[in-house]
């Protein structure tokens, strides 16, 4: 079975993951019958904000338990149906048979992705790229195009497209560190791919390799490509920024650590570590929140 | 021992948190949703109180606006875990009365690291 993104962490706290695993699968399966009941039943000239806040919902909670056991193909899948179903809460577009028709063929690639899961993770992996066109291309209110079915995932090659993202890549823990050099590689041997930049100075820990990669690719395609390299348990794609912040002045809010005097550096001066902004501790600038660290 | 609310309408991520937290050697009470958390807030004490954003009947930050209109929980702790991570969100969990946030999926060990910031 695969391991999760929060894996590392999770054994370091002597936590398995894999204990939650059944229970996911099982609210994951209750969430997309409720999700298909509710889209068979909607009355698109009269859908109220309940329903429709109902259905965004099931795929919310399909999407946070998949993000955090580590299922990215799923996780990516709802995350685009997530966002159509919050313009369409928002009133922000109008609910039309198409985009239930999509909704539903999503469900159904959930449904084959999540057996895939309780698999481990056999089987071949199922294309969801013409599904999750379809779902951007309705989320931006453009005429519905033809959906092909979710069919098994043929050659991978990176995709194209018009919105890039920034994520946190981490590879490992690697028996040879360098194997991570295949996927560097890969971004200056595929045109369209993006860019990828190490967060980590080049130097493993553990022997995981942290990357910042810009990219217009999906996480399904994304993982599709480098586990031809590496092997898919060992990658992990997070979303990039900062990880947790507190709220200057809130309640709860701890008084400021004092900075440690007992060192520091000139700037620009020779020698400087590649690691300093890790370093250093984060300015206490008053925003809506304060970035400590990315997750 | 502290004690934490912990509020998520998803089992498996109830489940997980509540597991995070007393292997931290944390109390813990759980609620199913933010009209559940508001029921529990009534009747026990909390030394933090932590949240999901998105929940039938009441969210993450409906939930803290009520918590704060509580003399009881005027001061307490409340984070709010979630999966959107932009400044909207953001800001309406500070307007709302939150003292931070972190998003989901969340590293085990620093969602401890986070609480210990500032619990009391």
């Amino acid at each position: 079975m695969n391991t999760s993104s929060t894996d590392s962490a999770s054994q370091a706290m002597g936590m398995d993951l894999t204990e939650f695993y059944g229970i996911f699968f099982e609210e994951a399966g209750e969430n997309l019958d409720s999700m298909e009941k509710q889209l068979l039943e909607i009355d698109l000239a009269a859908a109220d904000d309940e329903e429709l806040n109902a259905i965004f919902r099931c795929a919310h909670s399909v999407k946070g338990g998949a993000a955090t056991f580590g299922f990215m193909d799923v996780a990516a899948l709802t995350h685009e149906m997530e966002t159509l179903l919050d313009l369409l809460r928002r009133r922000q577009l109008v609910a039309t048979a198409p985009m239930v028709d999509v909704l539903l063929q999503a469900g159904d690639a959930l449904r084959a992705q999540l057996a895939r899961h309780q698999n481990s993770g056999e089987g071949e992996l199922i294309d969801t790229s013409a599904l999750l066109a379809a779902i951007r291309e309705l989320a931006t209110g453009k005429p519905p195009v033809a959906v092909r079915a979710p069919t098994l995932a043929a050659a991978p090659v990176a995709a194209t497209g018009a919105g890039e993202r920034e994520l946190e890549l981490v590879v490992g823990p690697l028996a040879i560190e360098n194997q991570a050099d295949s996927l560097v590689e890969l971004f200056s041997e595929i045109v369209d791919l993006g860019t990828i930049e190490p967060l980590d100075g080049g130097l493993a820990e553990d022997g995981i390799r942290r990357f910042k990669i810009v990219t217009p690719s999906s996480d399904s395609e994304l993982l599709a490509l480098f586990e031809f390299h590496i092997n898919r348990e060992l990658i992990k794609l997070l979303p990039l920024g900062p990880g947790y912040g507190i709220h200057t002045g809130a309640p709860g809010d701890p008084p400021p650590e004092p900075e440690d005097t007992s060192f520091g550096f000139f700037d620009n001066a020779p020698g400087l570590p590649a690691v300093t902004a890790e370093i250093v501790p984060p300015p206490r600038a008053e925003s809506s929140s304060r970035s400590v660290c990315a997750l | 021992m502290h004690s934490i609310l912990a509020v998520d309408d998803s089992i498996s991520m109830r489940q997980m948190v509540i597991f995070t937290l007393e292997s931290a050697g944390f109390n813990v009470v759980e609620a199913v949703d933010g009209q559940d958390a508001l029921d529990k807030a009534r009747k026990f004490d909390f030394d933090l109180v932590l949240t999901d954003q998105n929940m039938p009947r009441l969210d993450g930050i409906g939930l803290t606006k009520q918590l704060r209109d509580n003399p009881k929980f005027k001061d307490t702790p409340i984070l709010i875990l979630t999966t959107e991570s932009g400044d909207a969100m953001k800001q309406a969990g500070r307007a709302a009365g939150a003292t931070g946030w972190m998003v989901k999926p969340f590293d085990p060990a620093k969602l401890i690291e986070v609480i210990n910031k500032v619990i009391r």
